[in-house]
């Protein structure tokens, strides 16, 4: 067997192409290369974004929470301010609701031996409870009773304005003004002690 | 053109595509980094906006302690009549309890502020004619154990006979239906 190379069969190839410039070498250098960076720096960017709308989650959960916060807090808020608004509304009633029966018993011991109550009428004022419109009838006594009568009242913590006073025949005085109680523009603290 | 020039320029294209596919991932990762940093302003702002409300909550808390107080001393004997039925049988039994002559007794419900604390009460009209004392003694005690309600005209006159005296009362009793009443307390 023949072991002479075959190179007399290969004729010549006559179509062939002109070599591209050697510089062009670098394009599938460079397409690689993209290649590696491309998919390296998407799959970084990938997770990067990932990560960045999990902390986006995380934080708009923190927000939600703190914004429930808030408004549990105006809802506290608000009912404090209902407290408030009932506290004032207990106040002025309990203002205008102190017992009349010390403010009675106070006009019936000052009366002396000789004088008698006809008859005392306390009415609260329907605009401002808190007044109280006395009438008192007595006999005997005369102007000595009154003063004694008034500093019992003056005693009790109410002070007596736009007195009107009438004596009649018989030793009758009628005697009427409307109380008020000192003790409120001293005492701005609310308490129970109103009755006292 | 020659396949080995299509050839470097389906590469360049490529090479072209891969770059604006990483290009626009980086858009996306900075626009995903602008929300981020949103709505961590946005975590400031909540965080701010609730710190106000709390500080206000406390000074409000502070301000308003006495009459919350007040109120928590107050609202059990403001709201000891529920209605005006049972205030009624509330008076009705002192009454009893108490034996005193009665001449007359009314009640009658009566708006007191809308949209108040207390929306109505039952007025209530009595005449008595009993020993002084014991009048008065039992005027002492309904004021003292129902310390919410108001007598808002008391009037008093001899009576018929020796020591008794004749008392006309006007008293009014706070009515809260407690279902309407708001029992929240801070």
């Amino acid at each position: 067997m023949s072991t002479q190379p075959f190179h007399d069969i290969k004729t010549e190839r006559q179509d062939i192409t002109k070599p591209l410039p050697r510089i062009l070498i670098l394009v599938p250098v460079m397409f690689c290369i993209s290649c590696v960076a491309a998919i390296t720096l998407n799959l970084l960017f990938f997770f990067k974004i990932k990560e960045s709308e999990t902390t986006k989650i995380e934080w708009q959960e923190i927000i939600e929470e703190e914004t429930l916060r808030k408004s549990e807090t105006e809802k506290l808020i608000e009912l404090i301010k209902d407290e408030d608004r009932r506290a004032k509304d207990v106040y002025d009633w309990v203002e205008g609701s102190r017992q009349l029966q010390p403010l009675a018993v106070g006009v019936a011991r000052s009366m002396g031996v000789k004088s008698s109550i006809e008859e005392l009428s306390l009415v609260r004022d329907v605009e401002n409870p808190h007044q109280i419109r006395i009438g008192l009838d007595f006999v005997n006594g005369g102007q000595k009773q009154l003063d004694s009568t008034l500093s019992a009242i003056n005693e009790l913590g109410y002070r007596a304005y736009s007195a009107n006073q009438t004596s009649g025949q018989g030793g009758q005085v009628d005697y009427q003004a409307t109380l008020i109680w000192q003790k409120i523009s001293n005492n701005n603290n609310l308490s129970l002690n109103n009755n006292e | 053109m020659s396949n080995k020039h299509f050839g470097c320029l389906a590469l360049g294209l490529f090479i072209m595509l891969m770059g604006h596919w990483t290009n626009a991932s980086y858009k996306k990762l900075r626009l995903a980094r602008d929300a981020e940093e949103m709505s961590r302003t946005a975590f400031d702002g909540a965080v701010f906006a609730r710190s106000a409300e709390q500080r206000k909550m406390v000074i409000l808390k502070k301000n308003t302690i006495d009459s919350r107080e007040y109120l928590n001393q107050w609202e059990p004997y403001i709201k000891q009549t529920k209605n005006a039925q049972f205030g009624e049988a509330l008076i009705n039994l002192r009454i009893k309890q108490a034996g005193i002559i009665t001449l007359s007794q009314v009640y009658e419900t009566v708006d007191h502020v809308k949209g108040g604390t207390i929306s109505k009460t039952l007025n209530a009209k009595l005449v008595f004619e009993d020993d002084y004392v014991k009048t008065l003694n039992w005027l002492a005690d309904l004021e003292g154990s129902l310390p919410a309600i108001r007598v808002s005209n008391c009037k008093l006159s001899k009576g018929q006979s020796g020591n008794d005296i004749k008392m006309e009362l006007s008293l009014d009793i706070p009515i809260i239906n407690s279902e309407n009443g708001k029992d929240s307390q801070t």
